[in-house]
This record gives structure tokens, C-alpha cells and sequence, in this order.
């Protein structure tokens, strides 16, 4: 039967691991710059004091409201204050080196979250997004590549039922698919919106959006938005990248150009309207889309490294450096 | 058919199934107000809110197209009331001077002036057809702001204060205390695109002014 075969395939193959495994490291990297850029205001942002932005008590009232949680609800001491901002960074940190594998990715994501809604206020669309993908990261084998292993975790996997372990494989492609859908709809959402608006019919939102001092970069987006053509193509290929994402990702020989196309559209967003999260995190999850170039790429740079060490052993004195190469084979292409 | 292959197939279909609904869900949720979605609303909400909650309505439809920021004075303890700080400014000059990673302060101010103004789709398009009406019948009543609109209102201006508070506490010298703040939001229209090549163009700055705040009351 073609459909149980087919059934049976996306049951028992692992795609896109290569891909998942950089959108694990560099959403790890998004959360713990999150941290990082906003280290030295920590204790005015999300301390439990009365001279903060929301006062503890406000913050509480918030979360009631809001029926969530959050590890700084904890306490309103500032140590414990300072010893969970701490730990979240570690996590953070361990995430994007890739130790502990999935435990400490849910950990992360308590974390994270934590620090979302303690100040809510400093949220964007990238921060949105990483929440909803950090959970799917969690079904998925992300630790698989670009990750420090330990003993410990190899002995855990064993100690695990073999017809639990088959599970790994099916969830693991469930969750690459959920990334894959929440990135279509979110492109899909943006773009017919921008549709529908005035100005992105007008081809002059750029012009609008660059000129805004939170948005701009000073001395450089002028010359963009003084220029009609750059506004014009700008604008609208923006919205028809957006509205054609799906298609795009749909169709798999222009896949690796959608995603292309789309970290293209992203650094040019945080190098000249200052997202940076925002950018890197939908780079991340457009990393889903390329593995098989990844493992190429990967492979390409293994082999100029190796070939750049054989050449320093036949040059140097002594031939050990040899056997220090590392296997081509560890990237498989998936 | 060995127990590992049952039991992936058991897995990719059920979770095929649950993953089908859940986005269903949310792309239903980001669909334009409509009579199903507003039916649908307390059912959306149960589920979505608040781990699922999601808007990709990003610069959309209608781009940031205006310089919003706040200024804020404050009351000394003696009475004396001081001159208008910029809150705005030092924040958006952090992110312009730093392209990666820069600090999010500036999100506390756009994101408080965007919760003043936020509201329901629904009265937001009621509104805007008792607008368009008005041009016919003139004198007829505006809705006016349902007390949640209001609630919201306030909490977004005593944010803004709150912030411009502590942003300004060097503002009274000599010993006295900062006693109460006052916000006043502009929204500042640079000349529109059609303008853009006409070196007379002025910008337009419209101001509105929040009531004072007493420190006491915020913290």
C-alpha cells in the first residue's frame, strides 16, 4: 500500500536533524543575548524592588490576571532575584553549546518564559515566536549536531524501553513540521495583513517604517528612503516574499531559495532597524528548511580544514597530525 | 508488523491529528474579525491563552508611520514644578548607537503608548463606521469607552509615568524629593511621501497631556 508506506517513512526516517539542531543552537544564542543585553538594567526590569518599572506587587496582579506562571513570582528577595536571573543565563548558555540536551532546553523555556512575563512590556514578535518553537524544539532530536555530549545523558537513552525509543523518531519529525507550519503562518498572517494596508499598496511603507527613529539607523537609511526605486522594490517584495513563503517551502527545488530569500530579508531587518532578536530568531527557524545544504556546507568546510592539516603535516617536521582529522562522515545528509 | 513500527505509526498519526487542530486554531485566530470569529472568541481564548497566544499582524496593515515618545515634568516637595524632560530621547539613542542586541528600553515607552490606544476589533470597527457616519448625520453620539478601555487606559499611563518617574530622579536638587510626575505624549507626522522632495514641508506634532501622578500612587 503506497499511503502506509508513506506513513511508515515519515515514521521511521528523521528529517531535517542537521537543520534543527542549528535552530536549537542559535535560539539558544537569541535567549541568552536576551539576557545579556539587558544585564546591566536587570534589577530595574525584572527586580522584585519598589523602584522598578512594575513594582512586585503590580507584577503579581499581571500574572493573576494573565493565569500564568513565573519563577520570579517565586520570591521578592533580591538574592533569589539574582541567583534565578543567573541560573536562566546558564541555561540559556547551556542550550546554545548544546549541554544537558532536552532537560535543560525545558528548563530554559520555564526560564525564558519566566522573564517574559515579568516585563511583558519588552516583548516583540521574535520573543512571540520563540516561545511557541521552543516547546516544538522540544519533540525534535536538536541535540543530535552542534552539541557537547555527555556519558551521562548515552547511559539515560539506553536505560529507555526500545518501543518508547521508536517513538523518538515520529515526534521527532512532528516537531520539524510544527516549526516548519508556524513559520509558514506567520509569514502567510504578516503578509495579507501588509495587503491590506495603504501603504504596502502604495509601495511606500519602507519609506514610512525607516524614518522612525526606533526604526533607523542613522546615516545609512536615508539613503533608502530617499530612494523611489529602493522604496518601491522594497516594499513590494516584501509582501509578495511573505504572502509566497508557503509555496515557496511547499515545493521542495525552490525550498533552499525561500529560505535564503528569508535570511536575506532578516539580517537586512536587524542590521537596519536595530531587531536583532527578532531577525536571529526567524533565521533560526528558517534553518529547518536547509539541512541538506547545511550538511553540505558542513561537509565542504571539513574537508578544507582536513585538507589544510594534511598540508601542515607534509610541510611541518613531523607526520602525528594525520590521524587528528576529524570523521567527514559525522554530517549525514538528511 | 513488529511492536516499534505500531507504535510510530500510533505516534505520527495521533500527533498529525493534534498538531492539525492546534493550527488550525491559531491561523483561525489571526483571520480579520469576522461574525464565526467573534462567536468563536471565548473558545479561542480558553485555548490559546495563554502559552499558544500569538499576533503576526507585524508592521501590518498599517506601518508605524509617526515619531511617538513621551516628555514628562515633575513636582518637587517644596511645590516647585520643574521643566519638561525628553523620556524618550536617551532610550532611542541607546538603540541607534548599538545594532546588536541593543537595549529594549525604548520598547517600555512604544509599547506603553501602544497600550493607551489599544482596543477591541470589534468597537474599533464600530467606531470607525459611527465615524464615517457622522459626515452624514452630524451630532450623533461617539461610543464612548467601555470602563475595560478605560482600566487599560490607566494602567498604560501610570506605566508611562512610572517609567518617566524613574528616568527623571535627578530632577529636583537640593535635597527635595520628586513628588509627582506628569506625562505628555506627542506623536510627531514627518512630512508624508508626497511631500518628500518639498524642502518647505513642515512636521506636525500633536501633544496630549496625562494627568499627575503622585510617586506614592505608583509604586
Amino acid at each position: 500500500m503506497k499511503l502506509l508506506d508513506k506513513i511508515d517513512t515519515w515514521a521511521s526516517r528523521p528529517v531535517a536533524v542537521l537543520g534543527v539542531s542549528g535552530t536549537r543552537a542559535l535560539l539558544g544564542f537569541v535567549g541568552l543575548m536576551f539576557y545579556v543585553s539587558q544585564y546591566g538594567d536587570r534589577s530595574y526590569l525584572f527586580g522584585p524592588g519598589n523602584d522598578t518599572l512594575l513594582p512586585y506587587h503590580l507584577f503579581l496582579d499581571e500574572l493573576r490576571d494573565s493565569g500564568t506562571f513565573s519563577v520570579y513570582a517565586w520570591s521578592n528577595s533580591p538574592v533569589v532575584f539574582e541567583v534565578l536571573f543567573h541560573l536562566g543565563m546558564i541555561a540559556a548558555l547551556a542550550v546554545t553549546l548544546g549541554i544537558g540536551g532536552r532537560p535543560v532546553l525545558a528548563v530554559h523555556a520555564i526560564f525564558l518564559w519566566s522573564l517574559y512575563q515579568r516585563q511583558s512590556a519588552l516583548m516583540d514578535g521574535g520573543d512571540n515566536l520563540m516561545q511557541l518553537v521552543v516547546p516544538m524544539l522540544l519533540l525534535t532530536r536538536c541535540y543530535d549536531h552542534f552539541s557537547l555530549r555527555s556519558p551521562l545523558g548515552q547511559r539515560v537513552i539506553r536505560r529507555i524501553p526500545k518501543a518508547l525509543r521508536a517513538a523518538g523518531t515520529p515526534l521527532h519529525n512532528l516537531g520539524v513540521t510544527a516549526i516548519a507550519v508556524q513559520m509558514c503562518l506567520v509569514y502567510m498572517v504578516s503578509g495579507l495583513y501588509k495587503v491590506q494596508g495603504q501603504a504596502w499598496q502604495d509601495g511606500t511603507a519602507l519609506f514610512y517604517i525607516m524614518r522612525v527613529p526606533e526604526f533607523e539607523l542613522p546615516g545609512i537609511s536615508q539613503f533608502v528612503y530617499n530612494n523611489d526605486l529602493l522604496v518601491y522594490l522594497g516594499t513590494y517584495s516584501t509582501v509578495l516574499f511573505l504572502v509566497y513563503f508557503p509555496m515557496g517551502v511547499l515545493v521542495r527545488s525552490l525550498r533552499p531559495w525561500a529560505a535564503a530569500a528569508s535570511i536575506g530579508f532578516h539580517v537586512s531587518i536587524g542590521l537596519f532597524m536595530g531587531l536583532t532578536g527578532f531577525a536571529l530568531t526567524m533565521i533560526a527557524c528558517d534553518l529547518v528548511f536547509l539541512s541538506p545544504e547545511l550538511s553540505r556546507a558542513l561537509q565542504a568546510a571539513r574537508k578544507l580544514s582536513a585538507r589544510r592539516k594534511e598540508k601542515a603535516a607534509a610541510g611541518g617536521t613531523g607526520g602525528s597530525a594525520a590521524h587528528d582529522r576529524e570523521p567527514v562522515a559525522a554530517a549525514s545528509a538528511d | 508488523m513488529t511492536a516499534t513500527r505500531r507504535v510510530q505509526r500510533a505516534v505520527l498519526l495521533v500527533g498529525a491529528a493534534l498538531l492539525g487542530a492546534h493550527f488550525s486554531i491559531a491561523a483561525f485566530s489571526q483571520t480579520p474579525l469576522s461574525p464565526a470569529k467573534v462567536q468563536m472568541a471565548p473558545l479561542l481564548d480558553a485555548y490559546l491563552q495563554p502559552y499558544f497566544s500569538q499576533n503576526w499582524m507585524l508592521f501590518a496593515p498599517d506601518p508605524v508611520m509617526v515619531d511617538q515618545g513621551i516628555i514628562a515634568r515633575g513636582r518637587c516637595s517644596d511645590g516647585e514644578v520643574t521643566k519638561y524632560y525628553d523620556v524618550t530621547g536617551p532610550s532611542i539613542q541607546r538603540v541607534q548607537n548599538d545594532r546588536l542586541f541593543p537595549s529594549r528600553m525604548s520598547r517600555v515607552v512604544s509599547n506603553g503608548i501602544q497600550q493607551y490606544n489599544s482596543t477591541d476589533d470589534l468597537l474599533r470597527r464600530l467606531r470607525d463606521q459611527k465615524e464615517k457616519g457622522k459626515a452624514k448625520k452630524p451630532g450623533k453620539n461617539p461610543i464612548p469607552l467601555l470602563p475595560y478601555e478605560k482600566r487599560t487606559r490607566n494602567q498604560a499611563v501610570n506605566y508611562l509615568s512610572r517609567y518617566a518617574l524613574t528616568q527623571m530622579d535627578q530632577a529636583c536638587t537640593g535635597g527635595r524629593r520628586l513628588q509627582a510626575v506628569q506625562v505628555r505624549m506627542y506623536v510627531h507626522s514627518l512630512p508624508p511621501w508626497s511631500q518628500r522632495d518639498n524642502p518647505h514641508a513642515r512636521d506636525k506634532v500633536d501633544a496630549y497631556e496625562f494627568p499627575w501622578k503622585e510617586a506614592a500612587d505608583l509604586q
